[in-house]
């Protein structure tokens, strides 16, 4: 009830190994998997679902937007400017929040 | 569903978080729904912060007095016999001290400075209940003239009492610290003497004995924060048996029975699971547990004609403790690597050092801005132990956010640390409803007043 | 019949139950319960899970279930629980919830007057009938109406454990009556049993670590295990019981088979227990027969056991006895015991879809609403 499961633990452990690996082939800024990211069952409540690791996630609401961009394809870039609109914030405070959350994804994906 | 002005969207970093298996549930550390507090002790918290600063403990006086007045009387309508002595330890800034001696408590001090400290607030010595294992000869020397009681700890000090007695021509009257397993805590046997081992009664004969020592009293202290009320019914009654057995062998009478502290407060302390309200007796039912049992083993004196034992508790915790709150700042926040919330607070564990025990409740002064997540809570030291609470959930913070931390009045203003940062303004809330500080904050001029520069050390650069 | 009529009769009634986890090796009551209701064929009501973990079966059990919803651990206190169970009680209207793990029951006791006034009803204990029977009461308990015990501490020093002889040593201590093995338990749930001091320090670090201070030591008595569902009627009265003996355990002790028996030493024992405390509500009184031949009393838990379902298999259902007590009906309408009834406990997967799980994730419950106007606004808005 109040126990956090070793079991997850290992399994995402396991993952980060395996993404190391890949991060070192493609030492570019953003290293998310397009692949797998368009893979990802996003549901409208925030709710996402690896189908290639079984891992389930929770994203807010900022998050969801550039998450739905990037599997249509668009960039971090047009992400940041969508959020700096409809936010109504610096461009440059929300492409460095999206950067971080690019880096945030590539850790899991 | 939908709102009108579907575009615009309540900026937030993005954030994805990973779902930990054996912690899912959004629910699970709820919090009551966010209530913002405005006012403390039914002070302004802004007004306060912006009067004295930030951080800033505030101590209510009406709170102090009920408190006391409510231990007094859970005791004094089942036994009658009773004194309660403040622990200074507890908090030993002066007007705290000086409202609980205007109550009628006595001063009960375990050290020289404390000692001293309450001479100069005008407690007389035999008003002061001198316990402690570190008793120099020079404080000793006070403390007999002045006939305080003393609890002696050990064999040398004893020998140590006696003999300033001695050259002092006269009879200093002394209580013996006795330790003893109760079966409910682990016995702290490195204060007093053993009873179990006969080293006690070996102590008191050596007392006995001597003609410039009176026996007056036993004491003991079984520990802190006791939430078994059983414990001290079995205290008592191992110290009544270890009276009467006394007073049969020896030419004593014992005056005073003296039960030490260890009352909780309604603080959680962190290792228990449920929450306080569920697992601190009140004050009725300590009182119930203990003066039956002091009732029943002192029966033998009414018997006898005897007058009965007085009473003596050194309750500091359950007095004090609620009776003051922190309020402090946020002064940044972070979003750590592994997706929690985090702030940085202008008090943090060298303020309040029962951080490291106690999950202190924290209240926001603040409007709730959305849903509570997990979130640390950081002082402003530069260690990585400076944490003020490990997980609490908390909606989003701001910069100047004011969070009321409470309960803070027992062991805070005694065991704060003087590291990197000064110790801030201390308040009261008098009953009248008028503030004011009761220690001023720290300065440069206080930091350094102890320092002594050698001659050739007076320039930093030559 | 109108809503209003069928609400004043228990066959009708909606009942949350908690304690719905299932895991495999050690399962909460709440699954058991919720199966002796509606296998039972005069009850015709709603049952609603009460649970902790997104992973706890009951969530997604519908055969038992209708609806379930997460709730704040119990370690939050009852302010937060009464706010979730009056969220529940908006969309789910609750006539009666039946607590099933000891942690929560101060949260529930705290809660009896308010929720009553909301009109959910629960047969429990006081508080004070509650801290009575607490492992750290037990032997008090015991010695005051004469029931054998085995000799118990309370810890919150593992140095006691470097004080402890091993069987065998003469070494004179203090506490030279104590020999490994010995018997640890965590104030509420778990136990394991420890040969030396390196094994118990562990065991003590985990347990404190997982249930707080203290801990307790028990000394080992060997013999068979029995134990007895039982009801008390808070005046004093066994007024229902079932006893099982475990005929096998997993290795945390718990039993993953047992029979009914009849052994009246066992029943005298807990007509004692539940007339000294005027026990109200579920129990179990755990104990062993020892070698002796005496019963020694293990722990009373205060509410039903994962077993309970046998009741229900023995025309004995006691979970339906709490619902017709809390309605005010005398007669339980229980069969007479029944000896030689085995059950085997086994592990099955439950298979969810994705929706389903975020459900619980996302929203804290699961399960077709009941009539979606009853939202509460604040998610209509949401």
């Amino acid at each position: 009830m109040n126990d956090s499961n070793s079991i997850n633990q290992i399994s995402e452990h396991k993952h980060r190994q395996k993404k190391n690996g890949q991060t070192n082939e493609d030492e570019s800024t953003t290293a998310v998997n397009q692949e797998r990211l368009k893979q990802l069952a996003v549901s409208e409540t925030g709710f996402i679902f690896d189908p290639q690791s079984g891992q389930s996630f929770s994203v807010n609401q900022t998050g969801h937007l550039v998450i739905d961009m990037l599997k249509r394809s668009e960039s971090p870039q047009a992400a940041a400017q969508e959020l700096a609109v409809r936010c109504e914030k610096p461009y440059e405070l929300t492409l460095c929040a999206v950067e971080a959350f690019m880096m945030q994804l590539a850790r899991y994906l | 569903m939908s709102s009108k002005n579907s575009n615009s969207m309540v900026w937030e970093p993005p954030l994805i978080q990973p779902h930990r298996i054996g912690e899912i549930n959004k629910f699970g550390r709820a919090r009551p729904r966010e209530k913002q507090v405005s006012r403390v002790f039914d002070i302004d918290i802004e007004q306060l912060k912006a009067q004295y600063g930030s951080p800033v403990f505030v101590t209510s006086e009406s709170r102090l007095r009920q408190n006391v007045r409510q231990l007094k009387r859970a005791f004094e309508v089942r036994y009658g016999n009773v004194s309660h002595g403040w622990s200074y330890k507890t908090n030993y800034i002066s007007a705290v001290c000086n409202i609980m001696h205007q109550e009628g408590s006595l001063a009960e001090v375990v050290s020289a400075f404390e000692y001293e400290k309450a001479r100069q607030l005008g407690v007389p010595g035999e008003k002061i209940i001198f316990n402690g294992p570190n008793k120099t000869r020079k404080i000793l020397e006070r403390a007999i003239a002045d006939g305080a009681q003393i609890n002696i700890d050990h064999l040398d000090e004893l020998q140590l009492i006696e003999s300033v007695a001695a050259a002092q021509g006269r009879c200093a009257t002394v209580g013996l610290r006795l330790n003893f397993d109760t079966g409910f805590s682990e016995p702290w046997s490195r204060f007093g003497f053993n009873i179990e081992s006969g080293q006690a009664h070996q102590a008191a004969k050596q007392v006995v004995m001597s003609e410039h020592l009176r026996l007056k009293g036993l004491h003991s202290h079984i520990g802190t924060f006791i939430l078994e009320p059983r414990a001290y019914c079995e205290q008592v009654k191992i110290m009544c048996k270890f009276m009467r057995d006394l007073e049969g062998r020896e030419e004593v009478c014992i005056d005073t029975i003296d039960i030490g502290g260890g009352l909780p407060s309604h603080n959680a302390l962190q290792g228990i699971y449920l929450p306080p309200d569920q697992v601190v007796p009140s004050i009725g039912e300590y009182a119930e547990a203990i003066c039956n049992t002091l009732v029943e083993e002192t029966m033998y004196r009414t018997r006898t004609n005897r007058p009965m034992p007085k009473l003596i508790i050194e309750s500091g915790r359950a007095v004090a403790d609620d009776a003051q709150v922190l309020l402090t700042s946020v002064v940044g926040k972070k979003r750590l690597p592994d997706g929690r919330q985090a702030a940085i607070l202008d008090a943090g564990t060298n303020l309040l050092f029962t951080a490291y025990w106690y999950n202190h409740k924290v209240d926001l002064a603040a409007p709730c801005r959305g849903m509570a997540e997990e979130t640390v809570l950081f002082g402003p030291l530069c260690m990585n132990i400076d944490i003020v609470r490990n997980s609490i959930q908390l909606p989003p913070l701001q910069v100047g956010d004011t969070m009321v931390i409470s309960p803070t009045g027992a062991y805070n203003n005694t065991q704060w640390m003087q590291f990197i940062e000064y110790r801030p303004n201390v308040v009261l809330v008098h009953e009248s409803g008028e503030v004011s500080v009761i220690r001023e904050a720290e300065n440069l001029a206080v930091m350094s007043a102890q320092d002594r520069l050698p001659e050739h050390l007076s320039l930093p650069f030559l | 019949m109108e809503a209003s009529q069928l609400r004043r009769d228990w066959r009708h009634w909606t009942i949350a139950i908690t304690g719905v986890n299932a895991r495999a090796e050690n399962p909460g009551p709440g699954m058991a319960v919720a199966r002796c209701l509606v296998e039972h064929p005069e009850f015709k009501g709603r049952v609603i899970g009460l649970a902790y973990d997104a992973l706890d079966a009951g969530l997604y059990a519908r055969q038992y279930f209708s609806a379930s919803y997460l709730l704040p651990y119990p370690s939050s206190g009852d302010e937060v629980l009464m706010e979730r169970l009056m969220a529940v009680h908006d969309y789910e209207q609750i006539d009666a919830i039946i607590p099933c793990l000891d942690s929560e029951l101060p949260n529930f006791i705290r809660l009896r007057g308010e929720l009553a006034q909301s009109g959910i009803r629960m047969l429990i204990p006081s508080r004070d009938q509650f801290t009575l029977r607490a492992k750290d009461h037990l032997v008090q308990l015991c010695q005051s109406v004469g029931i054998a015990v085995p000799k118990t501490k309370v810890l919150t020093d593992p140095s006691f454990f470097d004080r402890v002889t091993r069987s065998g040593t003469s070494e004179k201590r203090k506490d030279e009556e104590w020999q490994y093995p010995l018997v640890l338990k965590g104030i509420f749930y778990d136990a394991t049993t420890v040969s030396n001091a390196v094994e118990a320090k562990a065991v003590f670090c985990q347990l404190v670590t997982k249930w707080g201070y203290p801990c307790l030591v028990q000394e080992v008595i060997k013999g068979d295990e029995l134990n007895l569902a039982g009801l008390g009627d808070g005046e004093g009265n066994l007024v229902g019981h079932v006893t099982m003996r475990k005929r096998a355990i997993t290795e945390k002790g718990k039993a993953w088979a047992g029979v009914t028996i009849i052994d009246e030493d066992m029943l005298e024992t807990a007509q004692k227990l539940v007339q000294a405390l005027s026990w109200r509500g579920p129990l179990e009184v755990e104990a062993i027969r020892g070698e002796d031949g005496r019963i020694y009393l293990i722990e009373i838990n205060p509410r039903f056991p994962s077993w309970i379902y046998l009741s229900q298999a023995v025309n004995r259902n006691l979970p339906i006895a709490v619902l017709k007590l809390l309605n005010r009906q005398t007669d339980l309408g229980l069969a007479a015991p029944r000896p030689g009834y085995f059950f085997i406990r086994h592990a099955q997967e439950l298979v969810l879809d994705l929706p389903e799980f975020e459900s619980v994730l996302i929203n804290g419950r699961s399960g077709p609403l009941l009539n979606a106007e009853l939202r509460p606004l604040n998610e209509k808005s949401a």
